[in-house]
């Protein structure tokens, strides 16, 4: 009955899974990120390939992954992020898998459920970029690192090199599984002795995949390079990580739930113990002692690793050049699930009231913030402003400029545009009025389309100029978008 | 009852820890003010050098500039490092943006106050024809099917890397 029943439960959660990303798939639009994905993997095969040894190029892969699918389901909104949607159904399973066979089914259980209803991770399976791809295959990378150090197969040893290797050709931070992985197998080195020759030369090979990436990354690295994002301390960046994971989009950012998601997580750590793990605790010195608690909590020591060493790496790396976003540790989140699954396993050991009480609040922060995120338009809305803008005339300025892109992917047509000039170099607004006599220079009628304006203009100076210049005479706003026509009166 | 207060009871220090950790971990950090989607990348393409002139810039939009990899390497999601080019690059700005919006983004267009009296009225709602329904539904019978395809897909892979995992462990 149990054989029956496991997988036939496995296939409902994977449902679940599927109907819930599938639910409103193209209900936000394609913001400029997304859009640019579409246009990149728009150069086809031929135009990607230089790119997988061209310096600064991020997940070349996967744009040449997206240019096939593409050529298959074109470049409309639900085709292109359905591909994404299935590498995000596809995690399910696997994280059964992994659970399963490195915990406990119990275990299993409850992270598969809580992938299938993570926000975050819907979040991702409904964007149109890299990020649920590379959550699925750096778990497989380590589920096949687990399963090549425990039986040294040559072919298994093969497949975590092609699964690793690939991952850092979807995005270049899936690098960053691979110091976990040798630090848990040094760790563990005892329990996987036998595979030490294999283990150094699958590292050793590893090197290879990753010697153009290193080229250039690591002389960036080296270089005074500013990436103009904010440095995070340590406890910083895993306190966004905890209300990312654990929330994601939620409507409100009280401390309760994540409460809950760090308690849940400390039970993991502290009090999980896999059933049949370590031995008797012999004694005979410090290193025998250390060597028995390491057996006894070989799980969780797996598991904080997973979790922890990519994100001091990524940290160590933002000490000379702050890089951190959230998403970029997505390869992270299987072991934040499993450990909230060990976490309710311990608790539920303990108590099944409170495992009864900790799961349904999960449930709620979960499906509340999911209602959310899925009913509230949250990405910029050019969908909506190109619908808007149909058939109405007059110059376009983009403010900023980058979001054009958005905007011509819905408009599919021409329209008169110009830049404005940026001005968070230092512009003044002499400067700023030069600028916008020459690009409005004979216009009756300007629209100003304001996303994400701060990044160019910070101080508002091209607005300030057509006020001074013009008069207002329509203001629309959609979702991240702004829109002001003003009237010139008949050139300037 | 009193066995199971007492064994709720005994997890209390964990879940104090938990509260005590997560208080050190927030203060004064302000990171609940952060938004994970709220995409702090800049843009990867290269700033244009000069503003193009309007009469000129009527462009179809397969025409969008696609990113050129400049001589400074950098990560396609991080910022452009500043150039020394006339308009400088928008990502010297501190990232992400401190744009509030998601919390109050309006779900729909706000009317606009001033309806401009040479402006092109507005589509009226397409009436639905006959044909109008029959595209409908073909429309959603064609995406029917490809939901059902790729859920038997997607289920068909699950099970056979389940029964193929499970195999090994064997």
């Amino acid at each position: 009955m149990e054989k029956i029943r496991f997988p036939l439960l496995l296939l409902l959660l994977v449902s679940l899974a599927f109907a819930i990303r599938l639910y409103h798939l193209d209900f936000q639009s394609l913001w400029r990120d997304e859009v640019d994905a579409i246009l990149f993997a728009e150069k086809g095969p031929l135009g990607l390939l230089p790119w997988f040894i061209t310096p600064g190029q991020n997940g070349p892969l996967y744009y040449l992954l997206l240019s096939f699918w593409i050529t298959i389901v074109g470049r409309g909104e639900f085709g292109v992020r359905f591909f994404s949607l299935f590498w995000g159904v596809l995690l399910v399973p696997l994280i059964y898998q992994v659970g399963l066979r490195w915990l406990e089914r119990r275990v299993a259980l409850f992270a598969t459920l809580l992938v299938s209803l993570s926000p975050y991770l819907i979040w991702y399976s409904q964007e149109a970029k890299m990020y649920s791809l590379l959550s699925f295959l750096s778990l497989l990378s380590v589920h096949l690192y687990l399963l090549a150090l425990e039986r040294n197969r040559w072919y298994l040893w093969l497949a975590y090199l092609l699964a690793t290797g690939l991952s850092m050709y979807i995005h270049i931070l899936a690098v960053l599984l691979v110091p976990f992985e040798a630090l848990f197998y040094l760790i563990s080195w005892p329990r996987y002795r036998g595979a030490s020759k294999a283990w150094l030369m699958a590292m050793g090979i590893l090197v290879l995949p990753y010697l153009p990436l290193a080229r250039w990354e690591i002389p960036t690295l080296l270089s005074s390079f500013a990436t103009g994002h904010k440095f995070y301390t340590l406890p910083e960046i895993f306190t966004v990580l905890l209300f990312s994971f654990g929330l994601n989009s939620a409507p409100y950012r009280g401390l309760f739930p994540v409460a809950l998601v760090l308690f849940l997580l400390l039970a993991g750590v502290l009090l999980y113990r896999k059933e049949g793990e370590g031995g008797e605790v012999s004694l005979g010195g410090f290193l025998a002692l250390l060597r028995n608690i390491l057996a006894k909590h070989h799980s969780a020591l797996f598991l904080s690793l997973y979790l922890f060493v990519p994100l001091f790496a990524l940290y160590l790396i933002s000490l000379g050049m702050p890089i951190f976003t959230d998403r970029y540790l997505i390869s992270i989140t299987p072991a934040f699930f499993l450990l909230i699954g060990c976490g309710l396993v311990a608790i539920g050991k303990r108590s099944r009231l409170l495992l009864a009480i900790c799961l349904a609040l999960l449930l709620v922060v979960n499906l509340s913030t999911l209602w959310f995120q899925t009913d509230t338009k949250v990405k910029s809305d050019f969908r909506s402003v190109a619908e808007y803008m149909r058939d109405r005339e007059g110059l376009i300025v983009f403010l900023m400029p980058y979001v054009r892109q958005s905007f011509a992917y819905y408009y599919q047509g021409d329209f008169m545009w110009a830049d404005p000039p940026y001005t968070n170099g230092g512009l003044d607004e002499e400067g700023v009025g030069e600028e916008m006599e020459k690009i409005t220079a004979g216009q009756e009628m300007v629209w100003l389309l304001v996303s994400e304006g701060e990044l160019w203009d910070s101080r508002g100076l091209v607005r300030e100029w057509l006020e001074e210049n013009g008069s207002l005479v329509d203001e629309v706003e959609f979702a991240r978008v702004e829109i002001y026509r003003y009237s010139l009166g008949g050139g300037h | 009852m009193k066995a199971e207060i007492r064994r709720v009871v005994a997890l209390l220090p964990l879940m104090l820890l938990s509260m005590a950790l997560l208080s050190l971990l927030v203060q004064g950090s302000g990171v609940l003010a952060y938004r994970s989607f709220q995409s702090p990348q800049s843009p990867t393409n290269p700033p244009p050098t000069v503003s193009p002139s309007p009469t000129a810039t009527a462009i179809p939009p397969t025409e969008t500039p696609t990113p050129t990899p400049t001589g400074t390497p950098e990560p396609m999601e991080t910022p452009q490092p500043p150039t020394p080019t006339e308009t400088p690059a928008p990502t010297e700005t501190p990232l992400p943006s401190p744009i509030p919006t998601f919390e109050a983004a309006p779900p729909a267009a706000v009317a606009s106050p001033i309806p401009p009296a040479e402006e092109s009225p507005s589509q009226p709602p397409p009436s639905r024809s006959w044909a109008g329904y029959i595209k409908i539904g073909l429309v959603a019978l064609a995406y029917t099917w490809r939901t059902l395809g790729v859920l038997a897909f997607v289920a068909f892979l699950g099970l056979v890397m389940f029964l193929a995992i499970g195999r090994w462990r064997r």
